[in-house]
Parts: structure tokens; sequence; C-alpha cells
């Protein structure tokens, strides 16, 4: 017998115990499950500004719905704008001075990316280093990946080389249109596209290719992180689709030159 | 501590890890990241819990009301001054994880000594009882053989 020693027997408190120990592996697997989400939320591949985490109020879905339905929509209107120009042209073929106008109709919505157009040119591929990864904490690694602002850079060298029709994935670009970071993709005409970008120009595919290949350019910098990022090749014949968003003006409101003050210089 | 009583308590920890893993996968449970904190002060509070009951067990000094209070208290403290330091500023977990980590190391060692002790006490007794001679000390028992040239 020992100072220690009791003749209580340990039944009571194994009892106890176990039940505490009970609590205490249901308080640790909480744990361990909290802790792995939060892990899980930080450290994925993630471009900025975007959360990986659990979908806690449905906005995820809410923006594949809304997506959804504005696909439908876009769908909707260039079905309706091709029946449109169908109606113009029965219109032309009947009266002479209506020819001319739908002449003119034709050269301003092909002007304003409204038409399919066909022709000449070039088409980049951009696509993400498969080579390395993304680290969310270290910024250097973010040049892995394609942001909106190469595309902007690309879509730009192409207008300065001569482009006159640019679309990217399928998404014609025309003179409000947006290319815009959003999470893990990029919204072209407010339409998430993800890698690889297929960036077509129709244009002088000579000129196009020396504009973009520019010592220094940005195709030049993409290329320094990994070659295999940037494809480059010129196509004889491509087939842009005609821009598919809404086109109606809500605030502005045009003005003939003649009833416009500021463009007759003013006569006051 | 016997050993067959210490199985029953790791069975329970078990269950509990399993049964809370299964049920957090399962139901997609969610415990907002803020109060992760709260909960593994809570699970120290609980660990520590753990160890003061099985010090006082094999001490013989095991109390039903010390043992339950001790854990709730501990882990509303804990979690009290967790919150606390949240509003102030300062990370004030780190008294609740300091003291019950002290006190988890603590308890250890006494658990410790007290097999120890009673290993040497042990030894000591069954040296006592070969000194005695009420027990044959087998090292005895082939010595004497050997010098009487039995083999």
């Amino acid at each position: 017998m020992t100072v220690y020693s009791s003749g209580i027997n340990h039944k009571s408190y194994t009892w106890q115990l176990t039940i505490l120990c009970f609590v205490l592996g249901l308080i640790l697997a909480a744990a361990v499950q909290t802790v792995n989400q939060v892990s899980r939320a930080g450290n994925g591949p993630q471009r900025e500004g975007f959360f990986f985490g659990n979908d806690t109020n449905g906005v995820q879905t809410l923006t594949v719905d809304l997506t959804k339905q504005i696909r439908s929509i876009q769908q909707e209107n260039s079905h309706l704008r091709r029946q449109n120009q169908d109606l113009n042209d029965q219109i032309a073929k009947r009266t002479g001075a209506a020819s001319t106008l739908n002449q003119e109709l034709k050269d301003a919505q092909c002007f304003a990316g409204l038409t399919e157009v066909a022709g000449p040119g070039i088409q980049v591929t951009l696509n993400d280093n498969s080579q390395s990864t993304v680290n969310a904490s270290n910024p250097a690694t973010l040049v892995n990946l394609v942001h909106d602002t190469d595309l902007e850079e690309v879509v730009n060298e192409m207008k300065v080389a001569g482009a006159e029709a640019v679309s990217i994935n399928g998404q014609r670009l025309v003179g409000n249109s947006t290319i815009r970071c959003v999470g893990p993709v990029i919204q072209v005409n407010g339409v998430p596209t993800a890698p690889p970008y297929v960036i077509q120009a129709i244009g002088d595919p000579n000129a196009l290719y020396g504009g973009l290949n520019l010592p220094g350019g940005i195709l030049d910098q993409m290329r320094g992180t990994n070659p295999d990022m940037v494809k480059i090749v010129k196509v004889p014949k491509l087939l842009l689709t005609a821009f598919a968003g809404s086109t109606q003006f809500r605030f502005g409101h045009p003005v003939s030159p003649r009833h416009d003050p500021a463009a007759s210089g003013g006569d006051n | 501590m016997k050993f067959r009583s210490a199985i029953l308590p790791v069975v329970g920890l078990l269950a509990g890890l399993t049964l809370g893993t299964v049920a957090f996968r399962t139901f997609h449970w969610r415990i907002p990241p803020n109060y992760a904190p709260y909960l593994s002060v809570a699970a120290l509070a609980a660990l520590d819990s753990a160890f003061g009951g099985i010090r006082a067990g094999i001490e013989g000094r095991f109390q039903n009301d010390i043992f339950a209070s001790g854990f709730v208290l501990n882990s509303l403290l804990a979690a009290l001054l967790a919150w606390a330091g949240d509003q102030l500023g300062i990370n004030l977990a780190l008294v609740a994880v300091l003291v019950l980590g002290t006190r988890v190391f603590n308890n250890l060692s006494l658990m410790r000594r007290f097999y120890l002790n009673k290993l040497a006490l042990n030894r000591k007794k069954q040296q006592d009882e070969i000194a005695a001679g009420t027990t044959l000390n087998p090292a005895q028992v082939f010595a004497s053989k050997t010098e009487t040239g039995g083999f």
C-alpha cells in the first residue's frame, strides 16, 4: 500500500472519464473538420478576390442560374436580329431607295459588330502555365495565370495592328464590350469564359502577327514565363460571330449633327 | 488505474472522434471559422479534465462533482477569456492555452511519478522478501547449486 492507493473502486471514475473522452473526441473532430475547411478555403489555386469556400449563401448557384438566363436571352436576341435582317432584305428587294439605306445599315451594323464577319486573320490561344502552380500567398506566382489585363493588352495590340473584328472565346468585342476578372474566370461581355482563351482577329495576318510578336510585348512576356502559354497562328479564313448582347440605349439618345449646337461650332 | 479500465476511455475517445467526423461529413455541419479558437480551447479544457480525472483516480481522490464542474467551468472561463480577448484585441485565449497546457503536463508528470514510485516499491518489497528468506531468489538457488557442484 502506497500513500496514493485507496480502496475506492476504479469503475466509478472510468465511466465518467469515458463520457468525457467521448465529448473530447466530438470536440476534436469538430475542430479538425473546421480547420480543414478553413485551410481548404485558404490555400486553393485561386485568382485574386475569389473565395473558394463553401457556397454558404447560394450565391454561386444564383450566378450560374443567371448566367444561363443571360445565354438564352442572348441566343434569342441574335435570332431576332437575324430575322430583322431578313425582313430588311425583303424590303430592299421591293424598292430601290430602300436598297441604298439597307446597304448603309449593313455597313453600320458590320462596323458595330452586329453581323458575322468572315476574312483572313490571326488566332491567339492563351493558356495558364501547366508547368507551375499558383500560390495565393506568393504574388510572384500569379504570372502563371492568364489575367483579364493580359487579354486586354492582346486585344489592344491587335487593334493597333489593324484588326477589324476581334472575338474572345466566341464573344465578339464591340464598342461597349468588357473584359473583366471575376473569381476563377474572366467575363467577356459579361459571359464567363475559362482558359484556354482563343482570341481571333480579322485583319492583315502579317501585320497582326508582327504587331503581337513585338519584343517586350505582352505575348513576349508570357512566353518568358512559359512558351507553352502562347500559341499564335495565321488563319486564311476566320468566321467571327455577331455581338449578341443588348444594343439598347437607356440614357443617351442620338443627336443629328444639324441640330447639335456643339457640332455646328456654336452660332452664338 | 488498471490496464483493462484504461481501454474504456480510449474507446470513448475513438468513438467520439469517429462519430464527430462522420456526422460533420455527412450532414455538412459547419462551425464558423471565427469560432474555431473557442473550439480548440474547449478541446484543451476537456483534455485537461481528462488528465486531471485520471490523476485523481489513480491517487484515489476522484470526485464526481469536482470532475464535472471543473470541465464545465474551465471550458466556460476559457471561452469567455477567448471572447474577451477578441473584444480587447489581445489574444487572451493564450492564457487559457498556457494554463491548461501546463496542467496537462503537470498531471502527466504526476502520473508518471506515481507509476514509477509503485514500480520501485514493488521491487523493494521483492528484495525485502528475498532478504527475509520468504521467497527463493533464482540467482541464489543457481549459485548454491554451482558451489556444491550439483551440476
